[in-house]
């Protein structure tokens, strides 16, 4: 990759892309965003390989269609990651796990009993959780979004986005209960 | 419940999880394939060489050279091989020859020997028939050796030796150089 092509922004590459449909200009968008991308959409997917294959390489056509009429409002990588997580969302319903009530306010999740001598890391914790609460805490938690971008992103309410965040958190306390308990005993 | 329902360690581990995952390799080509066969990528250029006539002269007479330089390499290469199998073959040869005298020479000691032995309850024609026998078969050695050393005065006494041998028999025969060829 020539040293002029990987010191280009974003906008410029994403330029070459729309005005002379540059191989190499969307191989370096790709390079860049891609390694984040795949490791958010795996998470919300709850670390499902293959889905988040199909949702990054959809995700980017989908980018590719629409560069033309980005307004460059966002960064393109939040852009990006917004298409993703709508393309997460649909996989999550295709594959009939996500119950209504998890979009949805006031019920709380019921933590499965964790093995005891099983150690639960953070990680598996979250992949653990119902597919609704996992996504609010990874955009929240580790991505960093807010609720009001949340309730954006996924069409739910800010109070909707709050209670799941509190639900997922006590689910994952008490996944990682046990093996906290067994470390500092 | 906000953020600051996180303890310090809670938003320490959040913090700490990996921000990037190395998506497989194939996944880039797939995703380029897909844009190219929508039209959003160009197709990859073809490669294009200059055409013009000074350009196809030089690269003609870069091949004839090429041609012809790797032609005469490919000539010495074989030719150089070639005489060191003569000569190898030459070694082996002049080897083999030398170990077919020994063996061959032992064979006419021992074919005489055993002569000798059984000369007493032979008869007188058998015998003499060996005897001759013998004697061409040294006159014809002593020609070979000759041949193989000219200079060497041994060979040539030994030649002497046996022709003038050969000319007395003759002549005690009858006064006629007889000559029979007796193979063997």
């Amino acid at each position: 990759m020539p040293r002029a092509l990987r010191d280009a922004d974003d906008r410029t590459l994403a330029e070459a892309v729309v005005q002379h449909g540059s191989e190499r200009a969307f191989r370096e968008l790709y390079r860049r965003h891609t390694p984040a991308l795949y490791q958010f959409v795996l998470r919300v997917l709850g670390g499902a390989e293959a889905e988040t294959e199909d949702v990054v390489q959809e995700a980017w056509i989908r980018v590719a269609r629409k560069l033309s009429g980005f307004r460059w409002e966002s960064s393109l990588r939040t852009w990006l990651s917004a298409i993703a997580l709508n393309l997460a969302r649909e996989a999550l319903r295709r594959r009939g796990r996500v119950r209504t009530e998890e979009w949805t306010d006031g019920v709380a999740p019921v933590a499965p009993a964790p093995r005891d001598a099983e150690r639960i890391d953070l990680e598996q914790a979250i992949a653990r959780l119902p597919d609704g609460y996992r996504a609010v805490l990874v955009l929240h938690d580790i991505e960093g979004y807010t609720h009001e971008e949340i309730g954006r992103q996924l069409q739910i309410a800010v109070g909707t986005s709050k209670s799941q965040l509190f639900d997922a958190r006590r689910v994952v306390r008490a996944y990682l209960k046990p093996s906290r308990e067994m470390r500092h005993a | 419940m906000h953020e600051e329902d996180l303890t310090p360690e809670e938003r320490q581990s959040l913090a700490d999880l990996t921000r990037e995952r190395r998506p497989p390799e194939d996944l880039e080509q797939r995703v380029v394939r897909a844009l190219r066969a929508e039209g959003l990528l160009a197709p990859p250029r073809p490669l294009r060489l200059p055409r013009s006539p000074a350009w196809i002269a030089t690269a003609a007479a870069a091949s004839i050279a090429l041609f012809v330089g790797g032609f005469a390499l490919g000539q010495w290469v074989a030719s150089r091989q070639a005489a060191e199998l003569l000569v190898a073959m030459h070694q082996r040869d002049a080897a083999q020859a030398s170990a077919l005298v020994q063996r061959t020479g032992s064979a006419y000691v021992s074919a005489l020997g055993a002569l000798a032995s059984v000369s007493g309850s032979a008869g007188p024609q058998e015998v003499a028939a060996g005897r001759e026998v013998a004697l061409n078969a040294l006159r014809a050695a002593a020609d070979q050796i000759v041949r193989l050393a000219p200079e060497d005065p041994l060979a040539v006494r030994i030649l002497q030796a046996v022709h003038g041998g050969a000319a007395r028999d003759s002549l005690d025969a009858g006064g006629e150089v007889a000559s029979r060829l007796v193979w063997f």
